[in-house]
């Protein structure tokens, strides 16, 4: 596969799609210089590990010069999604805060991904979780999706949850 | 409990300190990205050169760092420490 080659299928698909989502290999390495070549915008996933946002911020500055658009002189909008979220560690002060990532890597925010024990139950089954409605990890990505399409949503599942004397009994 | 009161009141949480390093290591590798694409490549002919004369020279006792000090000055700063004689 060329840069040209995929330039070309793009060019075809995007007669007939309004979105073409480029899923990118993790890392920086060609694979992923590949997919983030041609993009009109990216959406940058990282979780709350060191490594991982490390590894954003190097991809953020290779969009930044070495996409079409940084050749041709213009950016293009540049979204974080954080995912594996979890309020409790967060609060007890294990886990990096949405703030922290945000004033690392200073790119807009379009989603925060709860840790969710919905997300292998999916992936168990072949089904993206965000089809499983009723789980918080599937309604944070719909969340995700419409903030992408522009309507202004709260963010949820940012605090840790106020368990009842119950939940602490028999709750996990 | 005189020491599990110690581990709470401590300042420093994993998550700070997680923080402290990240912002460490992304400025130290941004400030790599940011010099012209032909620092690497002159620091190893700098390297070469350097070999010719004092053979014994490896990588780690030459630095090349280059500063951006104004809009229209920047300063490439280089530190060879030659080996001891004999």
């Amino acid at each position: 596969m060329t840069k040209e080659g995929l330039g070309k299928v793009l060019e075809d698909l995007a007669k007939d799609f309004d979105y073409i989502l480029c899923d990118s290999p993790a890392g920086i390495e060609a694979g992923a210089q590949m997919a983030l070549y041609f993009a009109d915008e990216a959406i940058v996933v990282t979780n709350l590990e060191v490594s991982s946002i490390r590894d954003s911020d190097r991809i953020l500055g290779i969009l930044q010069s070495k996409s079409r658009h940084a050749e041709q002189g213009s950016s293009i909008p540049e979204h974080l999604l954080l995912t594996r979220y979890n309020p409790e560690r967060v609060d007890m002060g294990e886990m990096l805060s949405v703030d922290d990532v945000k004033e690392i890597l200073a790119i807009d925010l379009i989603g925060v991904i709860p840790e969710s024990k919905a997300v292998l139950s999916a992936s168990n089954a072949g089904q993206p979780v965000i089809m499983d409605e009723q789980s918080d990890a599937g309604q944070a990505y719909i969340d995700a999706v419409e903030r992408l399409l522009g309507e202004k949503v709260d963010f949820r599942f940012l605090t840790a949850k106020k368990k009842g004397l119950l939940n602490r009994i028999f709750g996990s | 409990m005189a020491l599990l009161d110690y581990f709470r009141s401590s300042k420093k949480t994993s998550a700070s300190l997680a923080k402290e390093r990240l912002q460490i290591i992304v400025a130290h590798e941004r400030n790599a990205r940011s010099g012209p694409d032909y620092l690497p490549q002159m620091k190893r002919d700098i390297i070469e050169v350097i070999s010719k004369y004092v053979p014994s020279i490896n990588a780690e006792q030459v630095s090349v760092q280059l500063e951006q000090k104004d809009d229209d000055l920047a300063v490439l700063e280089l530190n060879v420490t030659l080996p001891e004689k004999g």
